[in-house]
């Protein structure tokens, strides 16, 4: 990132020379200036509890007095950076080393460590004398920038420049926006609560009810269902005393999911009978052995032989099921078709999503002929306009589907083929409980037969709807 | 990879023991990266100079390239893949 590195030293600067990595400011501690939001999300999962808290603070200078304020900082003996040692003041926090605080003088404020926070009594309950140069100190919040939080932003005035950035987590600014809008949070999960509404009222998602989950007296029990995607909260209460397994094939990363994409595929397709409070049932198979293989980055990229690995490692591991979220559009893959074949071979059925290219071919794996591709519909079975079209073999729900995410924020609604996906795998495992002969090929066969016809095509939607068992 | 470099995946016929093939392929400049038994295939890496014909040995089907890199859209996204 040599656009970012310090531009020049600064007197009260200690982040000279220092463009860390974020191994190198995890080794720091999980709360430092430079810690990644990676790393505060994971310290926030061990501290555990619902707060969006990052464990960092900020505190904000009374107007005309910001360089007082940052030589309070320098007298309480922290080590500070400065953003205007950086070019454009654009400071990537990951650069600024073992900074103690890092100040933003343009507005006012300045980012300080937990630690060096908690070594000075500093917080927002904290006293502040008349004559400080602090005009407060306040937590900074973990933001997750979606439409609903926009909306809340736009509401109150206020911009952003996150979603333009494409990037989903950006600690500072969230603590920015924190500062003078402290009601955005709470007014966000307010948000969120009200357009998850007819999901809360109805005891279980729509893609339950329309697949006949909740009723099937099948829980999935004893039936290994992998997930090859971007990992799994591990620690998500949701998913507390079930016998999980997982691997990664993600360059080194855990297991543990800090994209969100993969915990909720798993969520739809092994999630709990009656989760906790008012949250609805969103998961078919809540008795069934869950397998997580992270073959996609918490940036949710992969590589093929990344994916190629996580399948060996399911079949190897005879996962009846096999739930496959990912793809692109790329013509039939022999590696791919290989592998569906392998895994039939073994009494394991891969299910992979078609694809969101609105109607383009379906895409790769799923066009495989030797694995089972989905198509999404829609809450009243009309096909999803996003969702591709040609090789499908059956269909699920894929539009506005509420599952899990990783903590903080816990469940999340969107779209897609990869949503319907987890649908069929969490109703195969249901059927495959019925028969230990219904397995491989005999499975991807009971899928389609017991699928609810549709008026469609079915380059469209395949054979029709998932159905779950019945008996 | 480099721009020298090539990757590489082998899908074996199954009739000759993986272990085997990848001994035979790093003979003839074959880097191998991945051994995938329950899959029937080698992942790996050779020079650009050694061509596909080359790597064709006894107890193997299909060499064919690796195949695109996978990204899913950002979790800020509505629409995922």
């Amino acid at each position: 990132m040599p656009t970012n590195k310090p531009k020049r030293n600064s007197k009260t600067s200690a982040a000279s020379n220092t463009n860390k990595s974020t191994g190198q400011a995890a080794a720091l501690g999980a709360s430092a200036a430079a810690a990644s939001v990676e790393d505060l999300l994971l310290a926030a999962m061990e501290r555990g509890g619902d707060t969006m808290e990052t464990g960092r603070y900020i505190v904000t200078f009374k107007e005309g007095v910001e360089k007082e304020g940052i030589e309070t900082l320098s007298n309480a003996g922290m080590r500070v950076a400065d953003a205007r040692d950086f070019n454009e003041s654009a400071v990537m926090l990951e650069s600024v080393g073992d900074a103690d605080a890092v100040v933003f003088p343009e507005i006012g404020a300045a980012l300080i460590s937990g630690q060096a926070a908690q070594e000075r009594q500093m917080s927002s309950a904290m006293e502040l004398e008349t004559d400080s140069a602090y005009q407060s100190v306040d937590p900074e919040y973990f933001v997750f920038a979606d439409e609903v939080y926009s909306e809340v932003l736009r509401e109150l005035g206020t911009t952003t420049t996150e979603k333009n950035a494409g990037d989903y987590l950006r600690g500072f600014l969230a603590a920015a926006e924190a500062i003078a809008k402290d009601l955005a949070a709470a007014r966000m999960e307010k948000a969120v609560e009200e357009a998850d509404v007819d999901t809360q009222v109805l005891g279980a998602t729509w893609g339950l009810r329309a697949c006949r989950v909740p009723t099937s007296p099948r829980s999935g029990v004893g039936i290994k269902l992998a997930v090859l995607d971007t990992g799994m909260d591990i620690g998500h209460p949701d998913f507390a005393g079930r016998n999980i397994a997982g691997v990664s094939f993600a360059g080194g990363q855990p297991v543990q999911d800090l994209n969100g994409h993969g915990t909720h595929c798993i969520g739809t397709a092994t999630g709990p009978k009656a989760p906790a409070g008012t949250t609805p049932r969103y998961g078919t198979g809540y008795r069934s052995l869950i397998r997580v293989g992270k073959v996609l980055s918490n940036s949710g990229s992969g590589t093929q032989a990344g994916v190629l690995a996580g399948m060996n490692w399911a079949i190897a591991n005879r996962c009846p099921v096999i739930s496959m979220s990912l793809g692109s559009q790329s013509p039939v893959h022999p590696a791919y078709t290989a592998a569906g074949q392998a895994a039939l071979n073994n009494g394991c059925l891969i299910i992979a999503a078609a694809g969101n290219a609105y109607r383009q071919q379906t895409g790769s794996p799923a066009n495989s002929p030797t694995i089972m591709s989905v198509a999404s519909l829609n809450p009243n079975l009309t096909p999803s306009d996003f969702s591709n079209a040609g090789k499908i073999d059956i269909a699920g729900p894929g539009r506005d589907v509420f599952s899990t995410w990783f903590r903080p924020r816990k469940y999340h609604t969107i779209s897609g083929t990869s949503m319907a996906t987890p649908h069929v795998a969490g109703c195969a495992a249901l059927w495959a409980e019925t028969s230990p002969n219904l397995r491989g090929l005999q499975l991807w066969r009971k899928l389609q037969a017991t699928a609810r016809r549709l008026q469609y095509g079915g380059s469209l939607v395949g054979a029709g709807l998932v159905q779950a068992p019945q008996i | 990879m480099a721009a020298d470099k090539k990757n590489w995946i082998v899908i074996a016929s199954g009739d000759r023991p993986l272990n085997e093939i990848s001994v035979e392929l790093s003979g003839k400049g074959f880097k191998v990266g991945q051994v995938l038994e329950a899959i029937g295939q080698i992942t790996g890496e050779s020079s650009a100079e050694v061509s596909k014909d080359e790597l064709q040995v006894a107890g193997v089907a299909e060499i064919v390239p690796m195949g695109d890199h996978i990204q899913l859209p950002g979790p800020e996204e509505d629409l995922s893949w």
